[in-house]
């Protein structure tokens, strides 16, 4: 691979340990994959955070990267932790100390190497990415919005890449950097279907990831919302290995290629099949209802409030749970005091897959196709679909 | 049956030993815990051989963690490839292959053997089952 000659002196050690480290790294996963150069990159995004999911031979790997004088070259944020972030948990759940000490210790590791601390899992909220912006980032929702809705250019990094590129300021060029491998494989057709909210996005997306790995879709289907788009995204970058896909009317770079291309056509049938198979309780069987995987914007915390409000709602029979990047928790204080009476609780920089608040549950419901391929599978959990407006009209008071 | 296959290496090394197949893609995060995937089987020691990866990017911290703690696969030999399999593997010091046909995937099974040398960019798997 060629190097310039300030990429050869980090991998010499010259800026230090963590950083001759961190090039090395990014250097063998180039090398690996058959990259020619490296490409300097605007925003790291790292995941693999919570101390749940990465356990002490994570830690150990940032311990190492922070003891060695690691220091990020540019922007920096990170994922999700797994447990709650400056607010009160929803359940009495008394965390394992070591557990939370760890926890707490992953988060300073990354400040001290200069990550901002963003807790949140839409990195692209903090910081819009530009058209054709070159990026180095984890987080499997994140980096297929960022290719979709945003035209920049990321890989799917893992979480130790997405750390080292942070490091050195650069990622291998290869893959979705490159012009040439960023037009449409397959055409998704979605008929007859209007998708009129996130669930029934996270199906086609869902969809999409079961059926159509390693393509980039040019995706037709009626999307009313860029949360829709990122819905999608989310669930196909779970159920399957989509890293980007062009949607009509959301994606700079939708282009309808001249040559035409294989297309693949579904409908509502198959969307209800698709959600049948996926869905393994029942709405009354579910302990709670979990939202925002990807995280909300705090605006949606303020506009279930206000939907309480309007339907003048008493209190829900059943506990509802809305996570949020941990950087807004302070924006969410009073408002978040006032849910709880009615038995909902924000969970700033956190989520129900990444922590260990699911305490004993044994299912609940969500409208996120995301939460609901990973709970089975990490957790055992039974899972039900529904909208948070359907769960809140079925259980108020 | 007796497979001898050329195949594109990414992360350098050798391997035998017993296969254990999953004809889909998989997710680390999730779908492997505990050295065992999420039905039960065992891929300690063994080749793992898949179509490929899917899902959470957490996947490098996870068989970095299986790696350190004696649970990984001896080797992995997936049909197409993702970057973060790679850094996975190269944190892990685990041989790994791609460009395994997906119609092979469906003529081999568990308890087939395997001989995985890795020098990239070219590997060579053999396979008797």
């Amino acid at each position: 691979m060629y190097l310039s000659k300030e990429e050869e002196r980090i991998l010499n050690g010259e800026e230090g340990e963590a950083r001759r480290l961190a090039m090395k790294l990014v250097v063998r996963v180039g090398e690996a994959l058959g990259a020619e150069r490296l490409v300097k990159i605007s925003h790291a995004h790292a995941s693999g955070i919570s101390y749940d999911n990465i356990g002490d031979a994570g830690l150990e790997f940032l311990e190492t990267m922070a003891r060695n004088g690691g220091k990020a070259k540019v922007f920096a944020t990170f994922n999700p932790v797994g447990m709650c972030m400056e607010l009160e948990p929803p359940l009495k759940l008394r965390e394992e100390p070591d557990f939370v000490r760890k926890q707490l210790r992953i988060v300073k590791l990354l400040e001290l190497m200069g990550f901002i601390r963003s807790i949140t899992c839409i990195p692209y909220r903090i910081r819009s990415p530009r058209l054709g912006e070159h990026l180095a980032w984890g987080e499997s929702s994140a980096v297929a919005v960022a290719n979709t809705l945003y035209g920049a250019r990321t890989n799917r990094e893992g979480g130790p890449l997405a750390l080292a590129a942070a490091l050195v300021g650069r990622t291998y060029y290869w893959g979705l950097h490159l012009d040439e491998n960023r037009h449409p494989t397959i055409k998704l057709v979605v008929r007859n279907a209007k998708v009129s909210d996130e669930l029934r996005a996270g199906l086609i997306g869902y969809y999409m990831g079961l059926e159509l790995s390693d393509h980039i879709p040019l995706v037709e289907a009626k999307l009313a919302k860029e949360r829709h788009v990122i819905s999608m995204c989310a669930a196909a970058a779970a159920s399957g290995n989509i890293a980007m896909c062009l949607v009509k009317d959301f994606s700079p770079e939708y282009r309808e290629p001249v040559n035409g291309l294989e297309r693949v056509e579904i409908d509502e049938k198959e969307l209800v099949t698709l959600r049948e198979s996926i869905e393994t309780a029942s709405l009354d069987e579910a302990e709670l209802f979990f939202t925002g995987c990807p995280h909300h914007d705090a605006s949606f915390v303020t506009k279930v409030a206000d939907y309480i409000v309007s339907k003048n709602i008493g209190r829900l029979k059943k506990e509802m749970w809305i996570a949020i990047p941990g950087y807004q928790a302070s924006k969410v204080r009073d408002i978040a005091r006032k849910l709880r009476e009615k038995n909902i609780y924000i969970l700033p920089g956190t989520c129900i897959v990444v922590s260990r608040l699911r305490g004993r549950a044994k299912a609940i419901a969500t409208d996120s196709l995301k939460t609901a391929f990973y709970m089975p599978r990490r957790h055992g959990i039974r899972v039900a679909l529904s909208t948070a407006w359907q769960y809140i009209d079925k259980f108020s008071e | 049956m007796r497979l001898v296959l050329s195949l594109r290496g990414y992360v350098e090394g050798e391997a035998e030993g017993e296969l254990v197949v999953v004809n889909q893609r998989i997710s680390f995060y999730g779908e492997v815990r505990d050295g065992k995937l999420v039905d039960g089987r065992s891929i300690v020691g063994k080749i793992l051989v898949a179509l490929g990866t899917r899902g959470s990017t957490v996947a490098p911290y996870i068989l970095y963690g299986l790696s350190k703690r004696g649970l990984a696969p001896r080797a992995i030999i997936v049909s197409s490839i993702e970057p973060m399999l790679v850094a996975g593997c190269v944190l892990s010091s685990i041989p790994l292959a791609g460009g395994l046909p997906p119609e092979t995937i469906r003529q081999i099974h568990d308890g087939c053997q395997g001989k995985l040398i890795v020098k990239p960019p070219r590997a060579e798997a053999i396979i008797e089952c």
